[in-house]
């Protein structure tokens, strides 16, 4: 391309060459596109203005490229499971944090002043979340055996009324869930029904009344869990093993879920957190994380299999779980590096009663629980 | 907006992120109709999925190397780009998507249904890609031979160069069919230029 004459045209020589050309007039004509709507661009200013609170946590692309195939967001359902209790001593365990991030780490933990309000018994502790969720489906194609993923990013608003002393079933109040953006995937594909209506609901079973686990826990369980971090460490490595992705990232998701169930006393908190600083790649994401309004430290840890970064931020003033965060640290079934893939905020408050108007849309799921906590429902048909 | 305060708007979302939202209002038409050409109706996700990373990557902007505009189009070429690399990987659409890195078959649908001659979509369908993604940018986005080098990454002497042949090749091939006399009804592609 180095011919000496043509390096000479100008920009206005290449436009009058073409401008001459036979029917180049038609082909600009072709372009002609409806122009963008105010919502497009209002989508991509609040896609924009979801990645503000993640900018400071540092994103490492590419640090995981192998080894991941599929996102799995374990925020708001948690299946139960079934865990074989396989000891696994803390000292087999190689730590793999440095000695100075791992003193950072309990220092912020214990800097975590975990209080609780003074409940009554006949009290219920209200739980609201506002979140975003993946929701996926596999498109069966035209080639058998071949599936592509889609996925979407959905929003959703939960109200628990759970009872403190756990003698009562919980209430749940559920607003519908709506898509936020197609994060990957054909543009064929339309995201499936979603549930139009708000939902009032309970399984009818009170805590007291399903074997408890840390994914539904009962106030009795949780006064039984040790509070010395060594001791609750080695109960929830032994609980978590054999499941999830990996031994400390599933460490990680159980502590999550207990703290996600809004009533784990503060002591138990206090020692979770530290138990946390002890798992090998638990960092401090941000001394200053934010999700929704709420402020906090936000505890990190990035699964290696697929690069999800899971993260909760926690209020150092009362200890509280304020929110919980994803992030896709690399890129995965077609969702860019950096995109949160899900996000909850969390608040919980003491009232005295569930709302009249609550009560009185709460539509019974008669459920009954096995032995080894699994709850199955049969709604009402009439 | 003028591309200098563009400019200023993104250097001071870096510390800022709120100002960010100014360049996106700025420029979203622009660079939307850039994605509605090319990928229809996917053009609102990908706007969305190309200001994030640009906000991403809103540091590493560089004035020498261009105005905010260009470097928006360049950031929004490379979503297209992963965009029809998702779309190749569909079973039906691997038939007509192997060999080229555009979508050519949806492109030349867009000539045919604005009643663009045969011959010339025939002409255009023999170009290189990326003679055709210059000439398209110049034709259909309004950009400048020299911008639209910098969205494509390759100098802008270049860039002309490339541009003035692909203009001879296209009138030399308009002539020939012309001579001929026959209306290409049936575009045949591969033939090498």
């Amino acid at each position: 391309m180095t011919d000496p004459i043509l390096d000479l045209v100008t920009d206005d020589d290449v436009l009058a060459a073409y401008a001459d050309l036979p029917g180049w007039a038609g082909v600009e004509a072709s372009g002609a596109v409806r122009p963008v709507s105010v919502a497009a661009v209002d989508q991509a200013v609040a896609a924009v203005a979801a990645e503000h609170s993640v900018d400071a946590l540092d994103l490492a692309p590419g640090a995981h490229s192998r080894g991941r195939r599929r996102v799995l967001v374990a925020a708001g359902l948690v299946a139960a499971v079934t865990a074989a209790v396989v000891v696994l001593p803390s000292a087999l365990r190689a730590p793999t944090a440095s000695a100075e991030a791992a003193s950072l780490l309990t220092h912020a933990a214990d800097a975590i002043h975990a209080t609780d309000p003074v409940a009554a018994p006949g009290q219920w502790w209200r739980i609201e979340s506002h979140g975003t969720n993946l929701l996926g489906a596999a498109t069966a194609d035209t080639t058998p055996g071949t599936a592509v993923e889609t996925t979407w990013l959905v929003a959703s608003s939960r109200t628990q009324y759970a009872a403190v002393d756990g003698s009562r079933p919980s209430v749940f109040v559920d607003s519908p869930t709506r898509v936020v953006r197609k994060l990957a995937g054909p543009s064929s594909v339309v995201a499936p029904p979603l549930g139009p209506t708000a939902s009032t609901w309970t399984t009818g079973l009170a805590p007291a009344d399903v074997p408890a686990s840390w994914q539904s826990p009962s106030p009795a369980w949780l006064a039984a869990l040790p509070r010395d971090t060594s001791a609750l460490r080695d109960r929830l490595y032994a609980d978590s093993a054999g499941q999830g992705r990996s031994v400390d990232g599933e460490a990680v998701v159980y502590v999550a879920d207990l703290l996600r169930s809004g009533v784990v006393p503060a002591d138990l908190r206090a020692a979770l957190y530290r138990v946390l600083a002890t798992v090998p790649g638990v960092q401090i994401t941000s001394s200053r994380a934010t999700i929704g309004e709420a402020t906090g430290v936000g505890l990190g840890y990035v699964e290696t299999v697929d690069g999800t970064r899971q993260e909760i931020v926690v209020d150092p003033t009362d200890g509280e779980l304020v929110g919980e965060r994803y992030v896709a640290t690399t890129a995965l079934d077609g969702i860019p590096a950096g995109t949160v893939t899900g996000s909850t905020a969390w608040t919980r408050t003491l009232v005295d009663a569930v709302p009249a108007s609550v009560r009185a849309a709460v539509v019974d799921q008669h459920c009954t629980a096995s032995a080894d906590g699994g709850v199955s429902c049969v709604p009402a048909r009439k | 907006m003028y591309d200098d305060d563009l400019a200023a708007r993104l250097a001071r979302s870096c510390h800022e992120p709120e100002a960010f939202a100014d360049v996106v209002r700025a420029l979203s038409p622009p660079l939307h109709a850039y994605l509605a050409r090319r990928a229809g109706a996917d053009a609102d996700d990908l706007l969305a999925e190309t200001w994030l990373r640009a906000y991403a990557a809103r540091r590493t902007y560089d004035a020498a190397r261009g105005t905010v505009r260009v470097w928006s189009f360049g950031v929004a070429r490379h979503v297209l780009l992963a965009h029809w690399r998702r779309v190749v990987d569909l079973p039906h659409d691997t038939a007509t998507h192997e060999e080229t890195s555009d979508p050519w078959p949806d492109v030349d649908d867009r000539l045919a249904a604005a009643a663009v001659a045969p011959a010339l979509r025939a002409a255009i369908a023999d170009l290189p890609a990326v003679e055709r993604e210059l000439l398209l940018l110049v034709a259909w986005d309004g950009l400048t031979p020299t911008e639209a080098a910098a969205v494509v990454g390759v100098p802008a002497p270049t860039a002309r160069t490339r541009l003035f042949r692909a203009r001879q090749r296209i009138r030399e091939r308009l002539e020939a069919t012309a001579q001929v006399g026959v209306v290409a009804s049936d575009p045949t592609r591969g033939v090498s230029s």
